[in-house]
């Protein structure tokens, strides 16, 4: 007889793969019995002949580059202008009163509202889409950051204060580092809100790009192109996700067992 | 008799302004002698604490003198090392790199950090443990790596502000023994502010009693036993039953306060 261990690991192993199983055979079914336009919605079947003949002629990854292209330098950009900024927010008080406004001012309006202007103002082609992913991340980061600042035990600025550390050296080796996971908490929400931005931008204003691939299929009424590249968007989130976790994850590891997954 | 090595007159804490200003200290005088084992022992909020963030310098006070070898005391300095409550390590150093700190500061270069390290973390019997983080020790081998760290530094004035309260009494007692034997090896001048009566009679020279708010000294007892001591001996009995009365008259007065205030 199976222990309600045993069972327990058959049911993590096999349960999840059941309702995607079922899915795809019914999908299929539907498919063919004809219920359907075959051409608006194709079966997997097809979808996935579809998917390997985009990786295997190489359309693909030349897609996947120009789309994580413009996510790693708007996130860059975003990194580079957002992190002096938070910590800036985080220290001083004049810089938070200075920026308050600005920043909490435009951080509601979504990142896709910002399409119509930066194409009148950039036209149609990469800035935009870069553009989009630095709006799209940079507040949070700029307030992940400023409330890790904010948030430094004082007990350890007072430990550094009483062995003689200055103000610069306290910012540095106290402030900077006890605010990272703080940044990082930022940074990782921006790596998901980034993908977003950049398919977004590229179903309206870039002519490449997994975004530009299933809107141009739309528009040629290819079904099996489109589902074929969301399936892509998924899998290269996925991935980019879990990249991003491991880089961070090692760059904590002091943290380990204070963080929380 | 020499000058001592440290001198508070008069000193005044108020914390907030007006109807809500709050006064911590007094019109509090203190003088220690240099090599002097002095604990400060009060109820809760009395501005015990508050009296060692002001030698520190991380507080200013409102008024009076506070002075260092003659040296008034503005802002906070390496002559003055402090052990908190929390555990103040910093997280994402080893416990070696902790250590090291306060060398890093003085830009003294990685071998002669490293060996100091080394020596310092021995001597709190830390050596296995050189290369592990914070957060993988408990919180007495946090607190030990904190004292090494603060030693490293050879500062001449040693300010505990409660250092092992959060630990459990076993490790409490084990970290007394240990402060007390670097104590006796290098003689630093050491103000330890405790809120138990036992920890303050074992380790000190000299117990100051303060009054419940606004801090006053109510009574400055020399303790001279004979070290190591022995907390079940009667000397040391006779001596917990004496703090405990003069601290009981404290806490009572302190609770009628409290009456009289929620009754208004």
């Amino acid at each position: 007889m199976a222990s309600a261990e045993d069972r327990k690991r058959l049911i993590y192993r096999v349960a999840p793969i059941v309702v995607p199983i079922l899915f795809i055979a019914f999908w299929e079914t539907a498919a063919r019995l004809g219920t359907h336009n075959n051409i608006l919605l194709p079966p997997p079947s097809r979808v996935f002949e579809t998917l390997f003949e985009l990786i295997r002629n190489g359309t693909l990854f030349d897609h996947i580059g120009a789309s994580l292209f413009r996510v790693a330098a708007g996130y860059a950009l975003s990194v580079i202008v957002g992190v002096p900024i938070g910590l800036a927010m985080g220290y001083w008080l004049l810089a938070e009163g200075l920026l308050t406004t600005t920043v909490n001012g435009l951080r509601p309006i979504p990142a896709s509202a910002w399409i119509p202007l930066s194409i009148i103002l950039m036209g149609i082609g990469e800035q935009p889409a870069i553009f989009l992913v630095f709006i799209g991340t940079v507040w949070s980061i700029i307030l992940n950051t400023s409330h890790g600042v904010k948030n430094v035990p004082k007990h350890l600025v007072w430990a550094a204060q009483t062995m003689g550390a200055s103000n610069a050296t306290i910012f540095t080796k106290v402030i900077f580092p006890a605010s990272l996971p703080s940044t990082f908490t930022g940074m990782r929400v921006g790596v998901g809100i980034a993908f977003t931005c950049v398919i977004v931008a590229e179903l309206i204003a870039v002519r490449s790009g997994l975004g530009y691939l299933i809107t141009e299929a739309r528009m040629l009424v290819r079904s099996d192109v489109v589902i074929a590249g969301m399936i892509t968007i998924g899998v290269v989130g996925f991935v980019l996700d879990a990249v991003v976790r491991l880089i961070m994850n090692r760059a904590l590891r002091w943290q380990k067992g204070l963080m929380t997954e | 008799m020499t000058a001592p090595k440290i001198i508070a007159e008069s000193v005044v804490k108020r914390f907030g302004e007006g109807s809500a200003a709050v006064t911590a200290l007094d019109g509090l005088d203190l003088a220690v002698a240099d090599g002097q084992f002095v604990c400060i022992l009060g109820p809760s909020g009395c501005g015990k604490s508050t009296l060692l963030f002001i030698l520190a310098g991380l507080e200013k006070a409102t008024s009076g003198r506070i002075a260092v070898d003659g040296r008034a005391i503005t802002e906070p300095g390496r002559d003055r090392g402090m052990l908190f409550q929390q555990l103040a390590l910093f997280p994402w150093r080893t416990a070696r790199k902790n250590v090291e700190f306060g060398l890093e500061l003085q830009n003294v270069d990685s071998t002669t950090r490293r060996q100091k390290a080394e020596h310092w973390l021995s001597i709190m019997n830390l050596q296995d443990f050189a290369d592990m983080y914070p957060h993988q020790l408990s919180g007495g081998m946090q607190q030990r790596i904190a004292i090494a760290r603060l030693l490293i530094n050879d500062p001449e004035i040693l300010l505990m502000d409660e250092p092992f309260a959060a630990l459990d009494a076993q490790t409490r007692t084990v970290l007394g023994e240990e402060l007390v034997r670097v104590w006796q090896q290098t003689l630093r001048t050491v103000v330890f502010v405790t809120h138990s009566v036992d920890e303050a009679i074992f380790l000190s020279d000299r117990l100051l009693v303060m009054t419940r708010r606004p801090g006053r000294f109510k009574a400055d007892l020399r303790i001279d036993l004979p070290r190591p001591r022995d907390p079940a001996s009667d000397q040391f009995n006779t001596l917990r039953r004496e703090v405990n009365r003069l601290i009981r008259s404290e806490v009572a007065a302190a609770e009628r306060t409290i009456e009289i205030g929620s009754q208004a």
